[in-house]
């Protein structure tokens, strides 16, 4: 084999040198001046991270184009690297021209970096995708798995076990290859506007209100990617590492939070107010804010200690759990489980949405996986009782009392079954033949003593609820609770949901 | 609509499903040991003696029938006034949440289930209904006081609603065919995950790809564009996944790829070696008013197929195009193997230019079952134990 023929005597020392660099600098001009595609991944790169910090890797892969051939311009294949959002390291893939990197290698390289570093992927998804059947055999960390050219970097993906948050953000219409990460990424942010399907389409549904599978939309890329760097803002850089915690105070007590909740038990508020007043100002971060609208799932600070909500919202049917609010409680409470944010449980809720409907929709099945995964999770779990709390539901937003604390607030009624009903049904073989009059007055006195059993204090005597408090005190609690169980966990501790799928 | 007889009790029950005189009673209301097809069983009113079945190592059947805890009293003694009975108890109970499927689990359902009855149901490996009775988290009657919806028995929670949302495996017209399709699914499986899978005889009559009377369908009702079965090739047990092109052209929907990933839990969990049969059409863009996203669901799919450490065949009988595609790219070299059907093809959107996705070969439809025989015997060793795989801790239902 011949070496390279070395510099010609007559040069100067140093011109070898001096040329190579040239030729670097005139290489690495013409590949980033690639040509102009209607969503250029390098600007989409320096719209998200920090200005100045990506350092490029794979700049000059031209996936089988000859790279110094000057007459041919260079494709723009997908464009990745290192980079920091707010100072911290992650890694970024913007994808290019549809089907310049047919066998995702550059995704797949920059996903291996960041996982072996234990470092954020953040994926910019768009355009067509067409998986092709060129690459058999892949080798894939310790496993050997057949792929086809979904890309390399998807069975990667299929195996994930949420240790390195992946956010993705669909930042133009995203079909086939290019969809699959937005399908199995730990958040996925969509730009408004933008399709996101297996297959192209015209008329795809609403993946914010009708099936729920993206957490944040925003109106415009910059803000899309504004939305990305606040998603990590909460987030440890990989499961298992310290969250980031921020400056914050406990401040007083807030003596005036109960008014927020109207005495009569059946009127309607909204809980998002209670959280906001719970949590640091400003601090309430909601995912999937428009799809089933009964719970609300977001991230918060707790005297700068981030954890994740899961509260129902009487101001949507009352605040019941439906099957899709299930799902949607199940994809947080596995998200948060993956990386080590603690639960905070807020409940007003009059049960289960009991209809035809809602047994149709598999109630069954989806209330008992919401069941199973607030049990399993294993991150700290802290409940509160604001109002009501009846039956399954209470069962489930207690986190089956697997919780390590649950509270509730004086006023709370706690039982197997709103009273009013559990009043008629229970006493429905006595009131069958009453007349209207005798019956209403019958059932109100039942119901009277059916409510002193359903007032916390009841339940506080067989410890179903651990104690009652003061609305006042309710921040205070949640942020001791936090300090107390901020870095005490098992070392490693077990994700029992890390595996479960991405949910819905 | 009432039951066509009146049912009997579940010791009753216990004693015309198991082996004849072979109940052991272990409380004289709730249940106990049993054989069924000669193999141990505990079997018990849903929910209770369910940790012995555990502790014992083998199948768990619930007689699934009960208006919910909170109904019957509890143990402050306050009788129905007591707002907390029962809600610690269980269905709720950690260890069957937990369980990871170490055993399998059988839900019969003779009569109303409603409250922790039908949770247990929820939480079950295989659930076979009676037709006539309901299963719901609430009765019609407590549904009329609490919502004014007046709804039947049959229209909340029959086997008519539960075959089409894929709540049930098998709805049965009588008892005995319940009790049928409780002996059969059990027949398939080991007795603990754990433990060797039940291998009939190698010699059995062949039929077009399974042993010939072996193939027994479940959730049949359920999104049919793709069929799930438990079947038998050479006397082995195993999961069938099969695209059905008579409806909906085969296409794996949204509530397809679920039906499949649940049977592969299943399989996984059990050690049950899983053949899919795909003939797939490209992928069809959801519509303007779907509630759910196919490109979402297929993903959950083939995430399960690659996770799952059983072994899996795949046969392309003609067209691997879609979520046909992407399951069979996901699956594992070491023990799994994709063949396909002569003239087969295979891409994404459709069919790409002379490419047949058949990394182990092309086979002749004839030769289909020899094939997977002879890969499954190779693989599986002579008496194949089962290794539980990482979808024994996935939900069990979607």
């Amino acid at each position: 084999m011949s070496l390279p023929v070395g510099a010609p005597e007559e040069q100067p020392e140093g011109a070898a040198e001096r040329a190579l660099g040239e030729r670097l600098g005139d290489l690495r001009r013409r590949a980033q001046a690639a040509e102009s595609h209607s969503l250029d991944a390098r600007r989409l790169v320096a719209l998200l991270v920090d200005q100045g910090s990506f350092a490029e890797v794979g700049t000059f892969a031209s996936f089988n184009r000859p790279i110094t051939d000057p007459g041919t311009p260079w494709p723009q294949g997908p464009v990745g690297g290192q980079a920091t959002i707010a100072g911290r390291p992650v890694i970024v893939v913007a994808e290019g021209e549809a089907g310049r990197d047919p066998h995702g290698a550059k995704a797949a390289r920059l996903y291996e970096i960041a996982v072996n570093r234990r470092l954020p992927f953040l994926h910019i998804l768009h355009g067509t995708g067409e998986p092709d059947l060129g690459e058999r055999v892949e080798k894939t960390g310790t496993k050997r798995a057949r792929t086809f050219a979904a890309g390399p970097a998807f069975p990667y993906l299929l195996q994930r076990d949420r240790t390195i948050p992946v956010i993705a953000m669909v930042a133009g219409d995203t079909f086939g290859r290019a969809a699959f990460t937005a399908g199995l990424c730990d958040v996925l942010v969509q730009v408004q506007g933008t399709r996101l399907s297996a297959a192209a389409t015209s008329g795809d549904p609403s993946h914010r209100d009708a099936t729920g599978l993206v957490d944040i939309t925003a109106p415009t890329i910059d803000q899309a990617c504004a939305e990305v760097r606040k998603v990590l803002g909460y987030l440890p850089s990989h499961a298992g590492g310290t969250l980031p915690v921020t400056e914050a105070e406990v401040g007083p007590d807030d003596d005036d939070i109960a008014t927020l909740v109207p005495a009569r038990r059946t009127r309607a508020y909204d809980m998002k107010a209670v959280i906001r007043r719970l949590c640091d100002p400003h601090s309430l971060y909601e995912l999937k804010p428009y799809f089933a609208r009964n719970v609300v799932t977001g991230f918060a600070r707790f005297a700068g200690h981030p954890a994740g909500v899961v509260a129902t919202a009487p101001i949507h049917s009352a605040g019941a759990l439906t099957p899709d609010s299930c799902v949607k409680a199940v994809a947080f409470a596995a998200l948060c489980d993956s990386f080590g944010l603690p639960l905070v449980l807020l409940q007003d809720t009059p049960g289960f949405l009991v209809s035809g409907a809602a047994e149709r929709d598999r109630a069954v099945v989806r209330s008992m996986t919401m069941l199973q995964a607030l049990d399993l999770a294993t991150v700290p779990k802290i409940a509160v009782v604001i109002r009501k709390a009846f039956g399954l539901a209470f069962v489930i937003m207690a986190a089956n009392k697997s919780g390590d604390l649950l509270l509730a607030w004086p006023h709370a009624e706690i039982g197997f079954m709103d009273p009013p009903v559990a009043a008629n049904v229970l006493f429905e073989p006595q009131t069958r033949d009453m007349g209207a009059e005798e019956r209403a007055a019958f059932l109100a006195a039942r119901l009277a003593e059916l409510a002193v059993n359903f007032e916390p204090y009841g339940v506080a005597t067989q410890m179903a609820i651990d104690e009652v408090i003061e609305p006042g005190s309710t921040r205070r609690r949640i942020v001791d609770f936090l300090r107390a169980t901020a870095g005490r966990e098992s070392e490693p501790r077990a994700r029992p949901l890390a595996s479960w799928p991405r949910w819905p | 609509m009432a039951l066509s007889r009146p049912a009997p009790s579940t010791l009753d029950h216990i004693e015309r499903l198991v082996d004849e005189g072979s109940f052991v009673p272990a409380d004289p209301t709730e249940g106990g040991e049993a054989r069924i097809d000669g193999r141990p069983v505990t079997i018990g009113r849903a929910g209770s003696l369910y940790e012995r079945a555990l502790a014992l190592n083998h199948p768990y059947v619930a007689i699934s029938s009960g208006r919910g805890a909170p109904l019957r009293g509890g143990p402050r003694d306050l009788g129905l006034l007591d707002p907390v009975a029962g809600m610690s108890a269980g269905p709720m109970f950690p260890p069957l949440l937990a369980r990871a499927r170490r055993v399998p689990m059988v839900s019969a359902i003779i009569r109303h289930s409603f409250g922790d009855s039908s949770f247990f149901s929820g939480v079950c490996d295989f659930v076979v209904q009676l037709r006539g009775t309901c299963m719901a988290l609430t009765s019609p009657r407590v549904l009329a006081i609490g919502t004014s919806e007046q709804i039947s028995f049959e229209e909340l929670g029959g086997v008519d609603v539960h075959r089409r949302n894929g709540q049930i495996d098998v709805a049965a017209d009588d008892l005995e065919t319940l009790d049928a399709a409780v002996r059969r699914f059990l027949s398939y499986l080991p007795s603990a995950a754990d433990l060797p899978l039940p291998l009939a005889d190698p010699g059995a009559e062949p039929g077009e790809v399974f042993d010939r009377g072996s193939f027994f369908e479940v959730r049949g009702g359920y999104a049919p564009s793709v069929q799930t079965a438990l079947a038998r090739i050479a006397g082995i047990p195993v999961g069938v996944v099969a695209s059905d092109p008579s409806t909906d052209d085969g296409a794996f929907t949204a509530e397809a790829c679920l039906k499949a990933t649940r049977l592969l839990g299943l399989c996984d969990s059990f050690g049950l070696p899983v053949v899919f049969l795909i003939d797939s059409p490209a992928p069809v863009a959801d519509g303007p008013g779907a509630t759910t996203s196919s490109l979402s669901r297929m993903l959950m799919l083939a995430q399960a197929v690659q996770l799952a450490q059983v072994p899996k065949c795949f046969v392309v009988t003609r067209r691997a195009h879609g979520a046909g595609l992407l399951i069979t790219g996901a699956a594992r070299v070491a023990l799994d193997l994709v063949v396909a059907w002569p003239g087969a093809q295979a891409g994404y959107f459709g069919p790409a230019a002379g490419e047949s996705w058949a990394p182990d070969g092309i086979v002749e439809p004839g030769a289909t079952r020899a094939r997977l025989a002879a890969h499954l015997e190779a693989v599986l060793g002579a008496a194949p134990v089962g290794r539980p795989g990482p979808l024994r801790a996935w939900p069990v239902g979607f």
